[in-house]
This record gives C-alpha cells, structure tokens and sequence, in this order.
C-alpha cells in the first residue's frame, strides 16, 4: 500500500466513468490516494495538461487525445515518484503527442521516473535516458540508449555542399576530427555549408538491424 | 475506510444513472397503481388486496435490481477496464468489492424509501394509513437485497453475468422454499433431497426470515426480539457472503 502511493499509472487506452467531469475524477483519484488536495491544485493540473477550459464537463465528452490527458493528470494527481504509463502516446494526432511529450518531459524534469512501454520508437528516442528493446518477448537490448548505437554508426553530416538546393548533397564523415578537417577545407574552397550536424542512426534503423540478424541467426 | 466511502459514492452516482434502475422504478410505479385498481374489484378487503399486491410488487421489483445489477457490480468495472486505475491507488481489493457493495446496498435503501412512500401515499389516498407495515414491509426487502447484492458479488467472481443472473434467481427461489424443501425432506427421509436440504440450510439463510409481508398484510405481531434476531441474523449472512466474496476476488486473475 506505501508503495502504490509513491506509484502513478496510465493503462493503454484508458477508460474512466463517464458520468464524472474532469474535476470530479481527479478529486476522486486524489481522495483514493489519501492525498489532500485544494480545489485550486487540481484546476491548476487539469490547466498544465490543457484541460481548464473543460474542467467541468463530462468525461464521456472528452475526446480520445483529451481522455489520455485527464488520465496523465490522474496519474499525477499524488505527485509519485514513479510513473508508470502504457503506450502514452498511441492513438494520438500529432499535436497530442507533442503535448503529452511536453508534459512528460516537464515531470521527468521535475524529478519523477518514467517507466512506459511504446512501439513508436521516435518517442522512446526523445524521452528515454535508458531502454530495452524487445521482440518477439525477447530482450534484444537493455541498457542506456546512447550505448545501444554501435560507435561506428555514429557520424557527422554536411549537407548541401555545392550550394545547389535542387540536389541536396550530402557527405558524412566518421569522426569529429575528420569532420573538423573536412568543414575547413570545404570552407576554405568556397563551397555553401546549409547544415553540419553530429548523426546517428535512427531507433527504428537500430531496431530493425537487431531483428534482422535476429532472423539471420534462425 | 475513506477510500471505501470514495468509491461507494461514486457508485451511488454511476448506478443512479442505471435504465434498468429507471425501468424497473416505473414499472414498479404502474404495478402499483395497477394494485389499486385490482383492490376495487374485491367485494371485501380491498385495501388489504392492493397492499399485498402493492408490496410484493415491490419485493420483486427490488430484488430483479439487486440481481441484475449486483451481477455487473465487478463484472462490468474489469470489462471496461475501469478498475485498473482505482487498484493501482492505495486501496485493497477487499475495500473496493466493499465500497461498490455499499454503493449499490444505499441505492437499495433509497429505492425502498421512494418505493414505500409512493404505496404508503397510494394507500393513503384511499383512506388507509399504512405507513409504518409498508416501511416494515419495505426494510425487510432491504436487508435481503443487501444478501442477495452480496450473493450476486460470490457469483460474479467465477461465473459470466448471464449465468450468475440464473443461478441468483435460482437461489432465490430455493431462499424462499425452504420450508416446502424442508416438507418433501420430510416425507422421503435419507434421499438425495435430504442431503441437499442439510447442505442448503447450513450454506443459504431461510430468505423467508425478512418476508414480513404476510405479516403486514395479516396484522400479525413481529415482537421486538424477532424482529432484531432477524436483522441481526442478515447482517451476519451479508458478511459471509461478502467475506467469502473478498477472498475469492483478492485472488482473482483481472488480467485474464
């Protein structure tokens, strides 16, 4: 029971009574923690997941991207330590998703761990400081996800060297001092640099790698 | 216990908003007046024909909603996967089963005081007073909702609602012919039906013990001590079956 004070969850495709406003449900969520919270709190988290405006209306009027975000509120209603949230991001339209990212974001900086499962492998590149990766009910990985890219596949881009914007060229060079040389030399020869950036492969490229090899083993 | 009453309140107000609640109220409200028109067609006693009507109209109509919705008490909470979020808080599963137990057990109470008002008012406007044998009439039923509400909870935790809904009318009928039962025992002694007598009396309370009906409508004397042996022996009955259904629910796979 201490434990599960500490704990927020967020299950997959939430599903909360209807016949509750926004309010009520989070006053409810937060009575059922044994956490004494003031009117004045709950508005304030309803607002920071953009939720004023409907405070008081029917959960069975919320729309899906609004459900997900009165569940997150739900989730941190006690302000746990731990927050525990299932594909938090699926189902969602792209300015959803940003703003549950955000909000994410913004309790992870405030402290709380976040634990969630996700098949959209961009959002676990943006939020995650550690992963696993599974397949198949495997482990496949699980460690930081900085290390979970082989040194080799990372590298550095220059792009649009002759200036040409119709063909995007496009160089990418292995290490930071070959980068350095490299930029000099191409600046020192006129040509127009539009970006140079530090690179790595994608999550998802990094994903679909491990399972191939995975299949080339069987 | 204040997470418990959180979670009774909530269910007061979901179940509030039941059609079964409102229908089976309105059916209960037309069988009434319906009572009274079939009282006018005896010579004599028509004030005693329409309150026997009127009340078990109310009996039925108060024990269909306490098993039809005492069966979807849990059920429904794990299909529509609303019960995750609240076990996830500090709150046991013997707390919530409790909570919606209650929840659904003041409904009761406040359906049998709407129920027993408007026959009590019915009555009434035909001249006779019967308020305090409706009322009497009227807490008997409660406390037999509140068994078969817990009851339907033992069910519910091993049986679809559809089937835990037969079995609950089942029970209830055997509840209520337990003397009969006891009579054919009687009269073949060492059967079969013995054994199921002896297993059903030691197992299932005598539903009979809250029918204060016959009673009401007879004027025929409930003493104090009956009266309370027979409340007193409800709310033991109630927590057994509740008890019972707690520790199967505690171990129940949600998941699967």
């Amino acid at each position: 029971m201490k434990a599960r004070k500490r704990v927020g969850y967020l299950p997959e495709q939430p599903h909360f009574y209807g016949f509750l406003s926004g309010f009520e449900f989070l006053k409810f969520h937060s009575r059922l923690s044994k956490k004494k919270t003031t009117s004045a709190e709950i508005l304030s988290l309803l607002e920071s997941v953009q939720l004023g405006p409907a405070a008081h209306r029917l959960l069975s009027d919320y729309s899906k991207g609004m459900l997900q975000r009165v569940g997150l509120a739900q989730a941190l209603i006690h302000c746990p330590e731990l927050l525990i949230l299932d594909e938090p991001m699926s189902g969602l339209d792209p300015d959803g998703r940003k703003l549950v990212k955000d909000i994410l974001l913004k309790v992870a900086s405030q402290g709380v761990s976040l634990f969630f499962s996700t098949h959209l492998l961009d959002d676990a590149e943006n939020l995650c400081d550690d992963l696993v990766l599974m397949s198949k009910g495997e482990v496949r990985y699980c460690g930081e996800l900085e290390k979970a890219f082989p040194e080799n596949r990372r590298f550095f881009q220059l792009q649009d060297l002759s200036g040409n914007s119709d063909e995007l060229n496009t160089l990418n060079v292995q290490s930071e001092e070959e980068f350095n040389a490299k930029l000099k030399e191409l600046v020192l020869s006129g040509a127009t640099i539009r970006r140079a950036s530090p690179q790595r492969q994608s999550l998802e490229d990094l994903f679909s790698e491990i399972n191939r090899a995975e299949r080339g083993k069987t | 216990m204040n997470s418990l009453v959180q979670v009774s309140l909530v269910t007061f107000k979901e179940l509030l908003r039941e059609r079964t609640l409102h229908g089976l109220l309105v059916i209960f409200f037309l069988m009434s007046l319906f009572s009274l028109l079939l009282g006018q067609l005896s010579f004599a006693e028509q004030i005693k024909m329409s309150l026997d009507f009127g009340l078990s109209i109310m009996h039925i109509s108060m024990v269909g909603l306490s098993i039809l919705l005492g069966s979807q008490l849990i059920h429904r909470e794990i299909e529509r996967k609303t019960i995750f979020t609240l076990l996830v808080r500090p709150l046991s599963r013997t707390q919530y089963l409790f909570g919606k137990f209650f929840g659904l057990w003041v409904l009761m109470f406040f359906t049998a005081f709407v129920c027993a008002m408007f026959l009590s008012f019915c009555l009434l406007y035909f001249g006779a007073f019967y308020f305090f044998e409706v009322f009497l009439s009227a807490f008997g039923t409660w406390i037999e909702c509140g068994f078969l509400i817990a009851l339907m909870s033992l069910l519910d935790q091993k049986l679809r609602p559809p089937v835990a809904v037969f079995c609950g009318f089942a029970l209830f009928l055997i509840g209520h012919w337990f003397e009969t039962l006891e009579h054919f025992v009687e009269k073949s002694p060492g059967g079969v039906l013995f054994y199921l007598h002896q297993f059903l009396s030691g197992a299932f309370p005598n539903l009979e013990t809250w029918n204060w009906r016959t009673l009401v409508v007879y004027q025929e004397f409930l003493t104090p001590e009956d009266f309370g042996r027979s409340v007193i022996t409800g709310f033991l009955w109630i927590f057994v079956y509740l008890f019972l259904a707690s520790f199967l629910f505690e171990r129940r796979d949600l998941v699967a």
